[in-house]
């Protein structure tokens, strides 16, 4: 990269540094006291695993963990509030943190609504005053020198998925933490400057259950574990236990979403559109987001439905899910195991996999619909 | 001898206060056609004729024509003559069909003093029920309209 002109990108804020939203972070952490889980009216169950709320295994690529474990933390208490929620994106949080030219003189920002969002962690930020897109609107793209801005699409949903107060400090302890994950609370952790997202726990092993962002090739399908003691003494894996958060959320409204798994040997393979059929719209792009150095399998993830789709799609005006394999990282082919779309409690399967997935090989289209 | 005149506009012309996803929204010849969870205000906005003959009109009766399906249900209908409320009715829970024909539940006479119109607005809030399993609830707007009189 002769021409790389560094002086120039670190003056445009374009290659900020993790450690400054790591830092923001732990800042805020030493002026508040640590919140205690409430206490449980019944025997804590043995075992608790929010996991199977969490089906989208994000692979950060490079930085960001700070972001990718929150946004673990809220599509997981988003699941359990109002199903079939798509899955986050931090493409928000991301530019808010490259682009810090734009908002730390002023103390603040416009969203593109008008409205002004301070930083002052006295008042509520962005993630609580203006919210976060979704992966199938703002896909995240997190290695892409990126000065961009909010989408029209973005800002329009971002109203709908927002946290209701700042991240909040917990106590780090293994009863603690048991009691919070028994209040459908997972944890966001600081372990040495990494950040991970506590998921569960079980008090027969002694071991806390968490997902990180490095794909799932990492760990078992992007898991690992903590024992009860690396918490308690504080030891962890990467090199030491911080500060613990928890969130709440404001509860989304139900909005139109697909849900999508398909498993594979590498998943940047495999490109997704979305669209409504005769619509003269064009087909909506919902993945790769361009990671090129997410390695991970599978895809599993929840996205929102085009916009011009008539609730519930019907002849005519079917949902099409269309599938390349582009064979470019791998030539295994993988299988379609999922497609349904939701609108609330009003759910529908695609019927060609209705005797099981369907299977494609590198270099191979598909096209499935619902109906 | 009081003169009565009818305004009225077609349901497709419905205005939802809050655009979003969370809505699924179909305008057909036939309605407006919506479906959603919790709680939207729509707004129909009623050919007004402020004057008449040459004296100043009053509203005597307001109509919604609508019909919902599921948990779907008419919770308050509010008139506004510019941008005074003028007329109010809340804590209703009002479902079924009302869009063919007038009938106790989708019209509403003034019954206190008639008042001036200067550009009537019609506000129906609609509580489309909690979350639960099988069809997204609905509401069709077909038309709406207005009465008036001068004396």
């Amino acid at each position: 990269m002769d021409n790389f002109d560094r002086e120039w990108f670190l003056r445009n804020d374009v290659l900020v540094s993790d450690n400054r939203a790591i830092k923001d972070i732990l800042s805020r952490a030493e002026l508040v006291k640590p919140k205690l889980a409430p206490i449980p009216v019944k025997l804590l169950p043995a075992k608790v695993d929010l996991s199977p709320y969490l089906r989208f295994i994000r692979c950060q690529g490079g930085e960001g963990c700070w972001g990718y474990s929150l946004q673990s933390v809220w599509d997981i208490m988003n699941e359990l509030a109002c199903p079939y929620s798509p899955n986050l994106s931090m493409s928000l949080g991301l530019f808010l943190h490259r682009r810090r030219d734009l908002w730390e003189s002023k103390g603040g920002i416009n969203s593109p609504d008008g409205r002004f969002h301070s930083s002052s962690y006295a008042i509520k930020w962005l993630d609580i005053s203006f919210g976060a897109a979704t992966e199938g609107t703002e896909p995240t793209h997190p290695s892409t020198r990126w000065t961009g801005n909010w989408t029209v699409e973005g800002a329009n949903e971002a109203d709908n998925y927002r946290l209701a107060s700042d991240i909040q400090k917990i106590t780090v302890s293994s009863t603690e933490f048991m009691n919070w994950l028994a209040a459908d609370h997972p944890i966001q952790l600081v372990d040495d400057g990494h950040l991970i997202a506590v998921v569960g726990y079980d008090a027969n092993k002694k071991t806390f259950k968490f997902v990180n962002s490095y794909g799932d090739r990492w760990g078992t399908e992007g898991y690992s574990e903590y024992t009860f003691s690396q918490i308690d003494t504080l030891s962890g894996i990467w090199g030491g236990i911080g500060d613990a958060f928890i969130v709440d959320i404001v509860t989304p409204r139900p909005v139109p979403a697909a849900r999508i798994w398909f498993k594979h040997s590498y998943r940047m393979n495999v490109q997704l559109w979305l669209s409504v059929e005769d619509s003269p719209l064009p087909k909506r792009k919902i993945w790769p987001a361009f990671e090129w150095a997410d390695d991970s399998k599978d895809l599993h993830f929840t996205v929102r439905l085009p916009s011009e789709l008539i609730w519930p799609p019907v002849a005519g005006r079917r949902l099409a899910l269309d599938l390349i394999d582009t064979g470019a990282f791998s030539e295994t082919g993988g299988e379609l195991v999922e497609f349904s779309a939701a609108f609330g409690g009003d759910i529908l399967k695609c019927a060609d996999l209705a005797k099981g997935s369907v299977k494609f090989k590198a270099r191979q289209q598909l096209r499935v619909t619902i109906p | 001898m009081s003169n009565h005149q009818a305004f009225w506009i077609h349901g497709t012309s419905v205005q939802m206060e809050r655009e979003g996803y969370f809505i699924s929204k179909r305008r057909a010849g036939y309605a407006a056609v919506f479906k959603t969870y919790g709680s939207e205000w729509f707004h129909f906005a009623v050919p007004t004729p402020v004057i008449l003959n040459g004296s100043y009109a009053k509203l005597t009766k307001v109509f919604v024509f609508f019909k919902t399906q599921g948990t779907a249900k008419i919770t308050n209908v509010h008139v506004y003559s510019a941008g005074t409320k003028i007329y109010y009715q809340d804590n209703l829970s009002l479902s079924g069909d009302h869009s063919g024909q007038v009938d106790s539940s989708n019209s509403w006479a003034i019954t206190s003093t008639p008042v001036a119109g200067l550009g009537i607005g019609i506000s129906v809030c609609v509580d489309f029920g909690s979350v639960s399993t099988g069809s997204v609830p609905e509401i069709w707007f077909t038309t709406a309209g207005a009465d008036f009189e001068t004396s």
